[in-house]
């Protein structure tokens, strides 16, 4: 009895829901996701050009950022199909998934409301 | 020779991984790899595999490593002190020199502190233990001069290294003073009970004779003491990194059994190394085998 509360205490998942880390990684991921599915290669291509070529992803990196958007609800997969002798996975937004998009945006417009159209004053430079 | 190097790396996932994803996965590699190189692919997979790994280990047994250590600790401060201070006694306090002083002064302060559950006393101990260690070991080589100390007389000279066999115990001893919390809780006759306890494996040593037996039949009331009967998940878990304390000392203990009177510094790394990966598949089976998931 008194070893199953302890192991009640120590084991049980949180019951909160933990905010979603959004970088810049996995918010181009989610941003190509925005017109529908699309599979790996689709998605790598989409966030290069979304991100004006900053974010260049590897097939690691990309399974391991879809895998924790998985995990965090935020994509689903939506399906498989062999092209050209090629396993294609496509994944698409879940509704979370494209709430948390909306709100990194909105984030991200007021971070940089508070910059632009303000002077910023530099330290003038030495003679 | 692109495709067998990425399905290569793609071993750097856990296996239930790459059953699922690994053919998409290696595919979507291979395509990108044909416009930007294969290496970069191929170091992808490394680090993705590699931090899937480690994920899977961290998150997802939801493991009470912070326990086990805590009740790791007193056992393991026991047996250290326990091969330390009738090292030193035979010396003589004269001829300690400043190794053994720190050897002797860690040693006792690690016990006292893991006897009281109180880390900065065991912290400080153990801290003290490692730099003599590793420093002793730096200066002089490790495997290459065996000195045994306390053991000798019933492994009957065998060569044995016991400070660089004692370095990952004294690592793992380092983390366990560091999961003890940071103020005192216990009350004074359960820190006597628990020093006295810890203080078992010394005396026993010093009044029945360093042997190897006597240390493994002393250490055991402090095991007993600190370990509850009933099954717990922190009890497989600090047998795991008890495991992974000792087993290294075993495996280099077992060269007496080997045609080496002295073993090599490659030779004595490469036991320490098995010596660790013993440890390494005991804790792997431990945890999948206990209902830490």
């Amino acid at each position: 009895m008194g070893s199953s509360i302890y192991r009640c205490l120590i084991y049980r998942p949180p019951i909160y829901k933990i905010p979603v880390r959004v970088t810049e990684q996995t918010y181009f991921v989610l941003a190509s996701l925005i017109d529908g599915p699309l599979h790996g290669y689709a998605i790598v291509s989409e966030a290069t050009e979304l991100s004006g070529g900053r974010v260049r992803l590897s097939a690691g990196t990309l399974y391991g950022a879809l895998d924790r958007l998985r995990r965090d609800g935020l994509v689903e997969e939506a399906g498989e199909e062999k092209v050209a002798g090629r396993r294609r996975r496509y994944y698409r937004l879940t509704e979370e998934g494209a709430d948390a998009l909306t709100a990194e945006a909105a984030r991200m417009r007021a971070a940089a409301r508070a910059v632009e159209g303000r002077r910023i004053a530099r330290r003038p430079r030495p003679a | 020779m692109r495709e067998w190097l990425l399905r290569l790396c793609l071993h750097a996932y856990p296996r239930a991984r790459r059953a699922r994803d690994g053919e998409v996965l290696c595919d979507l590699a291979g395509e990108l790899s044909a416009g930007r190189g294969v290496a970069r692919e191929a170091l992808g997979l490394l680090r993705g595999g590699l931090a899937a790994r480690a994920g899977e280990l961290a998150g997802r047994t939801r493991a009470p490593w912070g326990e086990a250590l805590r009740r790791l600790a007193l056992p393991l401060a026991a047996l250290g002190a326990a091969i330390w201070l009738p090292g030193a006694a035979r010396l003589g306090t004269l001829d300690l020199g400043l190794l053994w002083t720190a050897l002797v002064a860690g040693s006792v302060l690690a016990l006292a502190g893991a006897a009281a559950r109180w880390r900065p006393a065991a912290l400080a101990g153990s801290l003290l233990v490692l730099a003599a260690l590793l420093l002793d070991g730096l200066r002089t080589g490790i495997g290459d001069t065996p000195r045994t100390t306390v053991l000798d007389a019933t492994l009957g000279g065998l060569a044995v290294d016991l400070y660089a066999a004692w370095l990952p115990a004294a690592v793992v001893l380092v983390a366990a003073a560091l999961a003890l919390p940071g103020s005192r809780e216990l009350r004074p006759r359960e820190v006597g009970v628990r020093v006295t306890l810890g203080a078992l494996p010394v005396l026993a040593m010093l009044s029945l004779g360093t042997s190897a037996l006597v240390l493994a039949l002393a250490v055991i009331p402090p095991l007993v003491a600190t370990f509850p009967a009933r099954r717990e998940p922190a009890l497989t878990l600090a047998a795991a990194l008890a495991l992974a304390a000792w087993a290294p000392e075993a495996v280099w203990l077992g060269t007496g059994f080997l045609p080496v009177a002295e073993p090599e510094p490659a030779l004595a790394l490469a036991l320490w190394g098995a010596g660790a990966l013993v440890a390494g598949v005991a804790i792997r089976h431990l945890v999948r085998a206990s209902s830490l998931r």
